[in-house]
């Protein structure tokens, strides 16, 4: 299991229901929605200067990289007015939120008798190949600790590269459509999140 | 879809490119619909809403700051549209839910086991149970665990703090669980 919170068996009926909301179907909207929003709306125009200040205040990865020397002589020539002219010199400042630094996650499951254990997911295309799980002593936990971006994943372990099995610890189980029950997590802020509820 | 790629994607919207914004709506038309359609009841009202949704979005877009999440700004803007609608068309979609939910056999003859009357709960009865919770506590679940956002951003969508979000979803599955133990009771009992 991902290393976070002890569970307390007494979420045992919360953990299920959490897993049933994440598995709920979802109505298809009508197929010519796109067309009748994009029927309504007109291009903007903007003053050329607002569009500038616009792009300084963007985080840097959202600036493409061929126009990234424009972006710095943009910074350098326009940042001291960005300051003066916007209304929130919080959000000029401050780093940008939603950050997708990868994180150190560490898988964990308790199974004395595999001879090997491997983790597999959405985050390898569930090859387990090179995502070997390790243990320090004969019978102690199989672990593996994996760089994750902050988003939603979904995960099993592979044991003895037959037996496919879900995190019996995971809060979120989601079954994937071809009769494996999967677990799910979500990283959040450089930690796991998934056994939060 | 990132941060980094919506961000540009916005910024494209805003210089005159106004295709870009399709890219956007394509991406979230699903969730916004299934949001409105959980509040009215109606899949007309919910195509309807959806696009109001999505207008008011375009016009507000230059409001939204670079450095903040766009689902979530989206969501709030969406979930206020729905509110303003039901609170004008006095749509009580919550107590014909409960209507339903009472004529749904919901569990006869159970083992009285902690997590037993779980097993009956299918893919039909769960949006009814869901429809029957407070707007706010089924919001913060399907944010958390269908949408699969952090809870920072279930609280962005909800106009809450991150500990308020975390509060309010363990409450909702709380709220959920003692609705269908409740049911269970004349079954039981």
């Amino acid at each position: 299991m991902p290393e976070s919170k002890p569970k307390e068996t007494s979420h045992e009926d919360l953990k299920i229901l959490a897993g049933r909301i994440a598995r709920l179907p979802d109505a298809s909207p009508p197929p010519g929605l796109v067309d009748a929003i994009m029927g309504r709306i007109q291009p903007k125009k903007r003053p050329w200067w607002q569009n500038w200040l616009r792009r300084i205040q963007t985080p840097w990865a959202a600036i493409p990289l061929r126009a990234l020397p424009v972006a710095v002589a943009l910074l350098l020539l326009a940042g001291g007015a960005a300051l003066f002219f916007t209304s929130d010199r919080d959000a000029f400042l401050s780093p940008p939120s939603g950050s997708a630094v990868p994180q150190p996650i560490t898988f964990m499951l308790e199974s004395p008798t595999a001879r090997k254990v491997a983790v597999i997911g959405s985050f390898n295309h569930w090859n387990p190949e090179g995502y070997q799980m390790q243990r320090d002593t004969p019978e102690g936990p199989w672990r593996l600790q994996l760089e994750l971006s902050q988003g939603r994943y979904a995960y099993a372990f592979l044991i003895d590269d037959q037996w496919h099995v879900p995190d019996p610890h995971s809060l979120l189980q989601q079954d994937d459509g071809f009769g494996n029950l999967n677990s799910a997590l979500i990283v959040e802020n450089g930690k796991l999140d998934a056994n939060e509820i | 879809m990132d941060t980094t790629e919506e961000n540009r994607l916005i910024n494209a919207i805003l210089g005159g490119e106004v295709e870009s914004f399709a890219v956007l709506v394509r991406r979230y038309q699903r969730p916004i619909y299934n949001m409105m359609l959980r509040m009215t009841g109606h899949s007309e009202e919910a195509a309807d809403l959806t696009q109001e949704a999505f207008l008011k979005v375009y016009e507000n877009l230059e409001r939204f700051r670079p450095s903040g999440r766009f689902f979530p700004w989206l969501y709030t803007i969406g979930l206020n549209l729905a509110r303003d609608h039901l609170r004008r068309q006095k749509n009580a979609v919550e107590k014909t839910a409960e209507l339903q939910l009472d004529a749904c056999d919901l569990h006869q003859g159970q083992p009285d086991h902690d997590t037993a009357y779980l097993q009956h709960l299918d893919a039909e009865r769960l949006p009814l149970l869901m429809a029957a919770l407070p707007i706010d506590y089924r919001e913060a679940l399907i944010l958390r665990f269908h949408e699969g956002l952090t809870m920072r951003d279930v609280g962005l969508a909800l106009g809450i703090s991150t500990s308020g979000a975390k509060m309010r979803v363990q409450r909702g599955l709380q709220r959920l669980r003692d609705k269908l133990r409740l049911k269970r009771k004349p079954d039981g009992a």
